[in-house]
């Protein structure tokens, strides 16, 4: 009986834990691409890859850059945390569904980085620092498809 | 726009950004900056840890229950060593 009773709370227990996860969506882990923008240019483009997503826009995810207009200043800490929405006009895979278009939504924190003091000689600096991203990528009807195709 | 949102997914990544400078007498220009994802493995929250070792444990425990169980219905019967 007392046997029983484990069983059946350990049995409560398990459904109870792996429910939420159940019914809350996985996020999609972004495993390759990118986002890129260009300071001079207008060149712009969002790609991003795991499983069961491939989206591509010809946007930028994110918002106004630093040191561009006004130059920055040797040593000074930058920070790109930056967030923004971009749209694919292609079919774009997200979650192993095809969808006509879609859109993502990216906020990316990124630790600050330091521009060198002593740039005599340089004619360019390169920094790298490291970043994590959580958004939501939104599946858009046919309706909402024209209809921007149409403002475009 | 959200209107007509038929169904959403959360993203999640991370990787390294990447930012390029030209170099002037009055400062630094952006030349360029690139968020470029990595592959980042799912690292096992600690409550999930604990309930796959829970499970584990429950059925290792059953297990060796059971077995001990056979042993003595066997003994019982005289099949097995006394």
């Amino acid at each position: 009986m007392l046997r029983k009773t484990f069983l059946v709370a350990f049995g409560l227990i398990l459904v109870c834990a792996t429910t939420p996860s159940l019914a809350a969506a996985d996020p999609i882990v972004v495993t390759s691409g990118n986002t890129v923008a260009d300071g001079d240019e207008p060149a712009f483009g969002t790609h991003l890859e795991g499983k069961g997503l491939n989206f591509t826009a010809r946007e930028f995810a994110g918002g106004d850059l630093p040191c561009v207009g006004g130059l920055c200043l040797p040593g000074d800490s930058i920070d790109f945390s930056t967030e923004g929405t971009v749209t694919s006009f292609d079919p774009a895979l997200v979650g192993g569904v095809t969808t006509p278009m879609a859109e993502a939504r990216l906020v990316f924190s990124v630790a600050k980085a330091q521009l060198p003091t002593e740039l005599s000689g340089l004619f360019s600096v390169t920094l790298l620092t490291p970043f994590t991203m959580r958004g939501e990528s939104r599946h858009l009807t046919w309706m909402a498809r024209r209809c921007f195709l149409a403002l475009w | 726009m959200d209107g007509a949102t038929l169904f959403s997914r959360p993203l999640v990544g991370r990787g390294v950004t990447r930012a390029s400078f030209d170099v002037s007498p009055d400062g630094l220009n952006l030349f360029f900056v690139e968020h470029v994802f990595e592959d980042s493995a799912p690292v096992p929250e600690p409550g999930t840890l604990l309930l796959l070792a829970t499970g584990l444990g429950a059925i290792v425990w059953r297990a060796l229950n059971r077995s001990s169980n056979a042993v003595a219905r066997l003994q019982k019967w005289g099949v097995y060593g006394r």
